[in-house]
């Protein structure tokens, strides 16, 4: 009989594939994980904290810094639950534009997700191909907002500026472009037998664990639970355009990872729409110089890139909200990691962490 | 058959190679940037009629400015952003009305020490009504900015 | 804007089971701490509303009392809920929802993590954001933070 032994192995905080600085501690019996630990918090800056201080408007920046690689979604959240607590009536016009930046933004966020997947499992190529059309993306919102990554686009009532003459043509290129893109990374990630190896079957989420554990957003309709608040719950505009959501099967890694790049491909075609019945008008409505809403509280959720993102505010009737907490999905998706590692070998772990599409500015807030 | 997957990816790259490049080699090149890119700040000193507007305005306690009285009338004598805690998100620049404080093309903020970070953006005597026509400063003039 | 959105014969029903229980205008419904468990488990369970999905768990810092929010969502018909439970300012504790709720652990830990509420009737409740040592909960508002600048 062998003699066997628990080794415990520490997985970041410097680690690429943790995407951030995370810490997982993982017991093992030889390639085996017994446990993961998740270790949070080397991100923490207390934004929670830090929007007490500051005024409504000026929260709006700190929100890009919560899921850096979505800003404009961050953004729309915040501002629709503003909002929602002060009954403002966004125009038309502010509600489109919202829609167009958000799915670019959903598109910049998962091709992040799929690059870094494709680079976690070990092909370097895929992560280049998706970096370079993210680079486009953020080029049309340096148009729209001066920023690249950290966008403050969205203002509570509408958005800061209105799109650009020169914005309209050149997202209709990318748009044009874009699905030969998506059937580039088909052909060089999802394609990949050897992608397909490390991924399928493997760490299999059950529906109802999932929704138990309140994992939403791809992980979730990955295990094939329609849940999209887009379409069940629509909020902004959503109810006005036609898209599917796409389900995965098994809610295996590969399924979670498929998931995106189809999702990406229903945005492409929901900005599509918006272009289209894009109406003129206004793009900010009648708001008071100083936003004092009323004192109350209000819990609003959109779909984020990375599931559920919802902003619980509390007003005190000032100018400050009183408390404002993030429903950040990236967290609580990660609260299931060590239910989903165990049983599986040590180079799995990655394949895991990767396809659950984590960003650490958002776990830790 | 195994193996298929592969070369569809090599296929893939092969044809990436005969496309157009998509970098540029950066210090000698560069990319055009967008009109309403956020680089480094300007300030039209003569527009500016230290309300402090846009002081207030922003989340994080950036902008410093210093004002004297002047004939009952209140003067600039000295504008400064810490650009080390600044977010480079606009409202500053969406709270002025007079269109005095605006982003400029530059993006190479890079400081070897941290004491050249706070951007100067005006700093002396108030300006005296006659000579109001030259004391335009831009940022690259203001003392304490050279790298 | 309201809390919830269910029908009010759901309401109805909920308030007849747990006559404890207050329901405000916009429908939020204040549960007294001691009844929690057996409602969230109720909620749960029964089939006529199925609260499947705990989607959010915070909390509050009022000046007179503590107040843990709770979010749920079914699934089934697409019935949102917003609970709360006031606690009182000394040694704030409820009942833990973890044994309802996987996703209550990691926020609950995060509640307590930031505002110090203890979470009774789980395990591991340690801190997960801040590092073990640190002293305070940042999120009560007579925490007086070190450091910063001016
Ligand atoms: S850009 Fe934002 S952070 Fe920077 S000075 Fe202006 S308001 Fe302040
Ligand atoms: S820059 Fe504009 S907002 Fe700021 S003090 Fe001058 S005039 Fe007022």
């Amino acid at each position: 009989m062998l003699r066997t032994e628990e080794i415990t192995l520490n997985m970041g905080p410097q680690h690429p594939s943790t995407h951030g600085v995370f810490h997982v501690v993982l017991k093992m019996d030889h390639e085996v994980i017994t446990e993961a630990r998740p270790i949070c918090g080397y991100l923490h800056r207390g934004i929670e904290k830090l929007a007490e201080a500051r005024t409504y408007t000026q929260f709006i920046p700190y929100t890009d810094r919560l899921d850096y690689l979505a800003a404009m979604l961050n953004n729309t959240g915040y501002v629709q639950a503003v909002e929602k607590l002060m009954e403002i009536e966004v125009p038309e016009r502010a509600e489109y534009i919202r829609v167009i930046c958000c799915e670019l933004s959903r598109i910049a966020s998962h091709l992040i997700a799929v690059g870094t997947y494709s680079v976690d499992i070990g092909g370097i190529t895929g992560f280049m191909y998706c970096l370079r059309d993210r680079e486009r993306i953020m080029d049309l919102f340096e148009m729209v907002c001066g920023s690249r990554l950290t966008l403050s686009y969205m203002r509570i009532g509408g958005v800061a500026e209105d799109l650009p003459d020169e914005f309209i043509p050149a997202l209709c290129q990318f748009l044009d472009e874009m699905p030969s893109r998506l059937d580039e990374y088909d052909g060089l990630i999802t394609g990949n037998e050897i992608f397909q190896a490390r991924t399928k079957h493997v760490g299999l989420l059950d529906p109802g664990v999932a929704i138990n554990y309140g994992i939403s957003g791809p992980n979730l309709r990955a295990s094939g639970v329609f849940w999209d608040l887009r379409k069940n719950r629509p909020y902004s505009v959503y109810d006005r355009f036609d898209f599917e959501v796409p389900l995965g099967k098994r809610g295996d890694c590969f399924d979670r990872f498929t998931c995106r790049i189809k999702e990406m491909r229903q945005s492409l075609k929901i900005i599509r729409q918006a272009v289209e019945q894009l109406p003129e008008g206004p793009v900010m409505a009648k708001v008071p110089k100083v936003l004092k809403p009323p004192a109350g509280d209000v819990y609003h959720e959109i779909e984020g890139a990375k599931g559920i993102l919802g902003y619980y505010v509390v007003s005190d009737g000032s100018n400050k909200p009183y408390r404002i907490h993030v429903r950040r999905p990236s967290f609580i998706n990660l609260g299931f990691l060590n239910e989903l590692c165990k049983g599986w070998k040590i180079a799995d772990v990655v394949a895991i962490l990767g396809s659950l599409d984590i960003v650490l500015g958002e776990v830790d807030c | 058959m195994f193996g298929q997957g592969l070369l569809k990816g090599l296929q893939i790259t092969l044809q990436e190679l005969f496309t157009k490049k998509v970098t540029v080699q950066y210090p000698e090149e560069s990319l055009p940037l967008a009109p309403r890119f956020h680089g480094e700040f300007v300030l039209d000193v003569e527009q500016c009629i230290a309300c402090s507007l846009c002081a207030n305005a922003c989340p994080n306690k950036v902008i410093e400015i210093e004002t004297a009285k002047l004939d009952k009338k209140r003067v600039l004598t000295g504008y400064m952003m810490r650009l080390q805690y600044c977010l480079f998100c606009g409202l500053c620049v969406e709270a002025c009305n007079k269109g005095a404080i605006r982003f400029s093309q530059k993006f190479e903020m890079a400081k070897y020490f941290r004491d050249q970070i706070p951007l100067i953006l005006y700093k002396g005597e108030p300006p005296v009504q006659e000579e109001q026509g030259n004391t335009g400063i831009t940022a690259g003039e203001a003392e304490g900015t050279e790298v | 804007m309201p809390g919830s959105s269910i029908p009010s014969t759901v309401i109805d029903g909920l308030k007849d089971k747990f006559p404890a229980i207050e329901v405000s205008e916009n429908l939020t419904i204040t549960v007294p701490e001691a009844e929690l468990l057996s409602f969230m488990r109720e909620l749960r369970d029964n089939p006529d509303y199925d609260f499947n999905f705990l989607t959010n768990l915070t909390a509050v810092d009022y000046p007179d009392n503590f107040t843990v929010i709770y979010n749920l969502v079914s699934f089934k018909y697409g019935y949102t809920l917003m609970a709360k439970v006031n606690l009182g300012k000394d040694e704030p504790a409820v009942s833990s929802l973890t044994s309802l709720w996987g996703s209550a652990d990691w926020q609950e830990r995060e509640v307590y993590d930031l505002f110090g509420i203890i979470f009774t009737g789980r395990h591991n409740l340690t801190r997960i954001l801040l590092e073990d040592g640190f002293a305070g909960y940042p999120l009560r508002k007579d925490f007086q933070w070190v450091g910063g600048r001016e």
